[in-house]
């Protein structure tokens, strides 16, 4: 099922939590809404929930407008932050709870709800736990009684806000690739809410970036890595350095240094260069490149962390360097990057 | 760290000497009166009407105030309205006003020239003197039992929760018999039982307003002092004792719904 | 394109229609209206029907001057007392482990659920004319019952666990962290608890301190069974006002009845002002 958000505001009292919102998730995708708090990334879930009701915009699933319909009709499976299981119920009550809601006409019989959730529980590998309370389970484990709870009213969308942020970083990367094949193998429009990076470009078909209230990107994982649209989404997703430079007549300047930078169309003025640490090169001092010192130089991963020190800039700057004879702390070094973009100041 | 002789020692002997052993002379002297004697004077006819009209009336009322005290309790939670703090308050006036004091306004208020009595009456609600005024006090006095039991768990209850039993297609209705009910059922039933006990034992509100007729309005603290006042303490000793079990059996009540609901949603 | 604006009814998906949220407001506050609000307003109400003159009158009265000093003597005995028992018995709760601790805190309890009456009766029954000591004490020309005596143990039994159940959660909240570290710096067990516990547990303390108080003040059944009535001798104000109000002295009778009941306004606002000035927050419902 597609969903269509068009000119989506809202405020709260003064504050503007959704700004003009245009998104479209196409039947199927697995859409992440990536931010930092305050980004309105949650306000936007749910809203499209049903939640909550925006001052102006609508919200669409497969053209028809239910922008005015509580989150009771919509037909929506969703996953709170905290899982909102009811404590007073087993597993098994809270997985049913939506079927047994149902309006007499509508509702499975006893026996056939009793076997749906034998279903479900077995798909999120809780088969024999129906009986227990949600008190006497684990964080995960209640995180998958919250999902099968949600999936058992068969909804054709599945919302999830922040979903794995109360589990600790083992279980988190296991629940994700296992929610993953799930949004697959049921054929869902997933939409999650995240403030981490990471797991929006390893889950998501598109990433949605958002700051203050406005969508910054929407892209595919690889697009917003390795093409962010504003200098906050390469700041906010990757690691990344930044400086101040001023362009002129076509050519960057570090203070008085030129930069050999790559192919860009900044106009003349002050801009900020962005690159990530591992997309430069480094070469011996004195070539066309930001003069540096090393103050650390240490292993990680396949490379060596290096931080280098640079006149003018408080932050040290952070680089991967790859070769066999990484430089030590105290050497004199340039740096270059290879792939760099510039924007302007705002 | 220092002084657990000291304060558990005194806390034994002050217990001991103003509570257990005081306490335990109303069970001495039931026992030396012999099961048959016992058993005339505590389950006498006028004892057992007493005692209906006691357990009843306090039923009624923590009824009463299960019913209210749940609705002042999600409306002092719930909604913003104007004077909150200065309502909230007042939910505690019972704890705070003596009993007799309490007793004689109820009495001004419901009597046939009252403010409200003059209405009832003539619409044949008679209010005080009757068994329906003992009702009144002990709805009185058993309110804010039930509001400030159940206020800090409906607080507790996570917004969250709500709106999970909303996205599964449950109105607002069945969200509240489904979920919020259950939820706080443990604090309501303990509330109750709190204004229940209080209530059974209560005097000072409700011999003013009661009439104290005796097989009609009279209450079994009432008539505990009825009797000492005509020296029997055979029959005086003899009620305290079956109220004073009923009490201990309403403390275990109390004590086991809390263990029950405990045990059932925390790990 | 642009949809409605969102009416008020669709803030939020789980809120309450305006229209029920009213009804519901106004029905609480009905209630509170017609079954607390009445009747304090009765009071003050019924003790001026008469005018300034009767009130003042009533209130300055011999007998009702012996029934306050009285009520105010009875006050000063048993709530220190109760202060002193609810901290020992706190301390030895909260500061050590040992069993059967849940059933002390249970029996700590019990007062709160024995009636009134009953609790006067048990004094009668040890200290009566029939009772137990009674032959002791005519013996030794003591008298307990009928007598101040009795009217403050009577209070003491209805007051006592009020200071305690107040301080017993609080102190084990706070944990023994405070205490361990004074002690290891030198501190003797009083020093420790006089500059360590003290200032951390003075706003409970003050919370029980006000309710105990305002129960010892107030007390009538228990009071009752013990006190005998003698005019001017062993009749506390809620007696007096009994007294009165039996003779269909009504005027004098709310008169007195109006002073317990602003007793309980000032105790109400000092609560009101702890939980709010000082975000102390009590647990749960009290008695």
């Amino acid at each position: 099922m597609g969903i269509t958000v068009s000119g989506i505001s809202k405020r709260f009292g003064g504050f503007t939590a959704l700004g003009d919102i245009d998104l479209e998730a196409k039947p199927g995708e697995f859409l992440a809404l990536l931010g930092p708090s305050g980004s309105g990334k949650t306000t936007l879930l749910r809203i499209i929930a049903g939640l909550e009701f925006p001052d102006a915009g609508t919200v669409a699933f497969d053209g028809v407008d239910v922008t005015n319909q509580p989150i009771t009709d919509r037909g929506v499976g969703f996953v709170f932050q905290q899982y909102a299981l009811f404590r007073h119920m087993t597993v098994a009550d809270n997985v049913a709870f939506g079927l047994t809601v149902r309006k007499k006409r509508d509702r499975p019989a006893k026996a056939e709800i009793a076997r749906r959730v034998e279903e479900l529980l077995d798909l999120v590998h809780l088969k024999g736990l129906g009986r227990r309370y949600p008190a006497q389970l684990s964080g995960g484990q209640r995180q998958r009684v919250a999902l099968a709870r949600a999936l058992a009213v068969e909804p054709r969308i599945l919302l999830l806000d922040e979903p794995f942020g109360a589990l600790d970083a083992k279980v988190r990367k296991d629940l994700r690739r296992w929610l993953r094949e799930l949004h697959d193998r049921m054929g869902l429009t997933s939409i999650f809410v995240t403030h981490d990076q990471e797991e929006a470009l390893e889950l998501a078909d598109r990433v949605v970036v958002m700051d203050h209230g406005k969508i910054e990107q929407i892209a595919t994982p690889e697009t917003i890595y390795n093409d962010p649209a504003s200098a906050f989404v390469f700041d906010f997703v990757g690691e990344s350095n930044r400086l101040p430079i001023s362009v002129r007549g076509g050519t960057a300047h570090f203070g008085q240094h030129p930069l050999d930078l790559p192919p860009h169309e900044a106009a003349d003025g002050e801009a900020t260069l962005f690159f990530r640490p591992h997309d430069v090169e480094i070469v011996d001092d004195g070539a066309p490149a930001l003069p540096a010192v090393v103050t650390l130089a240490r292993p990680r991963g396949g490379a060596t962390r290096i931080e280098a020190s640079i006149t003018g800039r408080e932050a040290p700057l952070e680089l991967d360097y790859k070769g066999d004879a990484p430089p030590r702390p105290g050497d004199r070094i340039g740096v270059r990057p290879l792939r760099a973009r510039l924007f302007g100041v705002q | 760290m220092p002084g657990f002789g000291l304060t558990l020692g005194f806390t034994l002997f002050y217990l001991s000497l103003i509570v257990l052993i005081p306490l335990s002379t109303i069970f001495i002297r039931s026992v030396t009166l012999g099961p048959q004697h016992f058993i005339d004077v505590g389950f006498s006819e006028r004892a057992i009407a007493s005692y209906r009209l006691s357990f009843g009336a306090a039923a009624a009322a923590a009824a009463v105030n299960s019913l209210f005290g749940l609705l002042i309790a999600w409306v002092l939670v719930r909604y913003d309205f104007p004077l909150k703090r200065l309502v909230s308050a007042m939910v505690d006036l019972p704890f705070a006003l003596p009993t007799a004091v309490a007793g004689i306004a109820l009495t001004a208020i419901y009597a046939n020239n009252g403010w409200l009595g003059q209405y009832l009456e003539p619409a044949g609600i008679k209010v005080a003197y009757t068994p329906l005024g003992v009702v009144v006090a002990l709805v009185f006095v058993g309110l804010p039992f039930v509001v400030r039991s159940v206020e800090p768990v409906l607080a507790d209850l996570g917004h969250d929760v709500e709106e999970a039993a909303a996205s599964l297609g449950a109105g607002r209705i069945l969200t509240f018999t489904r979920v919020i009910l259950p939820a706080i059922g443990p604090a309501l039933l303990t509330g109750f039982a709190l204004a229940f006990a209080r209530g059974v034992g209560e005097y000072g509100s409700v011999i003013f307003i009661a009439g104290n007729m005796p097989y009609v309005s009279e209450v079994s603290p009432l008539l505990i002092v009825t009797q000492l006042e005509q020296y029997d303490y055979a029959g005086a000793t003899a009620i305290a004792s079956v109220m004073l079990i009923a009490s201990f059996l309403l403390l275990l009540l109390i004590n086991l719904i809390q263990i029950w609901s405990r045990n059932r949603m925390t790990a | 394109m642009s949809a409605p604006l969102a009416s008020p009814a669709h803030r939020r998906a789980t809120a309450e229609s305006p229209i029920a949220r009213i009804v519901l407001i106004t029905v609480a506050l009905a209630f509170l209206g017609v079954f607390l609000l009445l009747p304090l307003i009765a009071v003050f109400a019924e003790a001026l029907q008469a005018g300034v003159q009767p009130f003042l009158d009533a209130v300055v009265e011999p007998d009702a001057i012996a029934a306050i000093t009285l009520t105010l003597t009875v006050a000063a005995i048993s709530v220190p007392l109760n202060i002193v028992f609810g901290i020992a018995a706190a301390w030895a709760i909260t500061k050590f482990d040992f069993r059967g601790k849940g059933f002390l805190i249970t029996l700590i309890d019990l007062p709160f659920s024995v009636s009134p009456v009953v609790a006067g009766l048990i004094y009668i029954l040890l200290f009566g004319a029939n009772g137990w000591f009674g032959g002791w004490l005519a013996a030794h020309d003591l008298q307990i019952v009928f007598a101040v005596p009795g009217i403050v143990i009577a209070t003491i039994f209805v007051t006592f666990p009020f200071v305690a159940r107040e301080l017993i959660p609080l102190m084990q909240e706070q944990g023994r962290d405070d205490e361990e570290a004074a002690l290891s710096l030198g501190a003797s067990g009083w020093q420790t608890f006089w500059h360590v516990t003290l200032p951390n547990i003075r706003w409970g303390l003050l919370y029980g301190v006000l309710l105990c108080n305002a129960r010892a003040m107030g007390e009538f059944g228990a009071v009752s069974v013990v006190s005998g009535h003698i005019r001017g001798e062993t009749n506390t104000m809620p007696l007096h006002v009994e007294i009165l109000y039996n003779e269909y002295n009504f005027v004098a009778a709310f008169a007195v009845a109006s002073l317990l009941a602003g007793l309980a306004l000032v105790t109400l606002v000092l609560k009101s002002v702890l939980e709010w000035r000082f975000d102390y927050h009590r647990g749960g419902a009290g008695h």
